[in-house]
């Protein structure tokens, strides 16, 4: 399998950089698969859940805002945050899903209700990642 | 000897306040250098964010994203300007917070339309206790700025941006030049303009064939918040560099003053003890030599 590489970075730190085999991103219309040779683009992504297949290993991460970017079979992934399974914290992201959906509900201020519906896909988004692992 | 005693007492007490100043510059010294590690850190993300929305905004038209600065500065008389304004939760850092509320004041008599946004105690203080009306629901503390205030921050300024209704972003920071020296600065942050994402590198790739999803503005439009995150959790930390900075500063110099008091009250009480010593000799050799004029006679 040809390897191209890839650089991906969430806001505090460089989570992956080296070459990989396959690479699966969220997309607003689905999932998208990226491999070698794959034609320049730049899309954004929604909070869901992204692959790395370096071809020895495959990498799961939770992932929210963010963008995908290929340029000369070069591709860089930019997400606000990043997370592997085994570092959510089921409960916490239950709490935080249960108290979005509350907020959501109560419906106070257009602010608030379009914050907590963002905190409910982040923390729905970690669950269903969580569950996958 | 009253008085022997009671400048004892004020040493033991200036001894005692030094101890809280100095451990207040011990604490604000590894405040700053953690906070300016975790800003280091985020410096790869925003940076190549900043790279990409740069090479959007170069080749493909924009024009429709409201991110952007138009031609003409967003007008005077409708919607309000917003102003973020970064202060610290509590005094003690010497003329720090004073800085950034001077600014503030000089940017509203400019514009009297301002609707202004506090961080920290200290500015939220001082704008109620002078009848200046802020947003009382934008709360949010001062202390340890972390991604996460930086986004909740972010996210309802870019919400009342997007609902127009303010029409301009100003943050008024305090930069950290450098350990010595700090200024209280203001940036607008939306809308941006285009100049800010040009970078200086030669980049001349053919970005015709360059697939958007969904479209060039909607990536521009998301990207562009994210961005904004990046920007307010450098302000915020960069205030806090110099908060801390200045409370290091302002520590120093209690510290300094502390060590100058105890030694002269230092001199002071030795002078005293040693009067005293001394006129009790006096009195025992005077009485001694009465007492022996006494025998003889």
């Amino acid at each position: 399998m040809k390897k191209f590489r890839l650089h991906f970075l969430c806001a505090d730190e460089c989570k992956f950089l080296g070459r990989c085999v396959s690479v699966t991103v969220p997309l607003l219309d689905g999932s998208a698969g990226i491999m070698a040779g794959h034609a320049d683009m730049a899309a954004i992504m929604k909070d869901g859940l992204l692959k790395i297949d370096t071809g020895e290993d495959v990498l799961e991460y939770a992932v929210t805002d963010g963008l995908v970017k290929v340029e000369d079979g070069f591709v860089l992934i930019l997400a606000f945050s990043a997370e592997k399974p085994e570092e959510i914290d089921e409960k916490r992201a239950q709490q935080a899903a249960d108290r979005a959906s509350r907020l959501i509900k109560r419906h106070k201020s257009e602010l608030e209700y379009r914050q907590a519906q963002a905190d409910l896909s982040r923390a729905l988004n970690r669950i269903k990642v969580k569950h996958r692992g | 000897m009253a008085d022997t005693k009671a400048i004892a007492n004020r040493i033991k007490s200036v001894k005692d306040t030094r101890k809280i100043t100095n451990a207040m510059y011990l604490i604000s010294s590894t405040k700053l250098s953690k906070a300016r590690k975790q800003l280091e850190s985020t410096y790869p993300f925003f940076n190549a964010l900043r790279g990409e929305i740069g090479k959007i905004v170069k080749f493909t038209d924009v024009e429709g994203s409201r991110y952007f600065l138009k031609d003409k500065e967003p007008d005077e008389v409708g919607a309000a300007y917003g102003m973020l304004v970064i202060t610290a939760d509590k005094g003690l850092a010497g003329s720090y917070n004073q800085n950034v509320i001077k600014e503030a004041l000089r940017l509203m008599e400019i514009h009297p339309n301002f609707r202004i946004f506090v961080v920290g105690e200290y500015g939220r203080h001082y704008f109620t206790s002078h009848n200046i009306p802020i947003d009382e629901e934008f709360d949010f503390p001062d202390h340890e700025p972390t991604l996460y205030t930086a986004r909740m921050i972010s996210s309802y300024l870019t919400h009342l941006y997007d609902q127009n209704i303010i029409s301009m972003i100003r943050v008024v920071y305090t930069d950290f030049i450098n350990a010595f020296s700090s200024e209280a600065v203001t940036y607008r942050l939306l809308p941006f303009d285009k100049k800010h994402f040009e970078s200086d590198g030669i980049d001349e790739r053919d970005t015709e064939n360059f697939d958007y999803f969904p479209s060039p503005l909607d990536v521009v439009n998301k990207c562009i918040p994210v961005y904004t995150i990046g920007f307010i959790y450098s302000a915020l930390v960069y205030s806090f560099c110099c908060e801390q900075n200045s409370r290091m500063m302002a520590m120093d110099s209690a510290n300094q003053n502390a060590d100058k008091l105890v030694s002269e009250l230092g001199i002071r009480y030795n002078h005293l003890r040693q009067n005293s010593i001394t006129q009790e000799i006096t009195e025992i050799s005077a009485s001694v030599k009465a007492a022996q004029n006494n025998k003889k006679r």
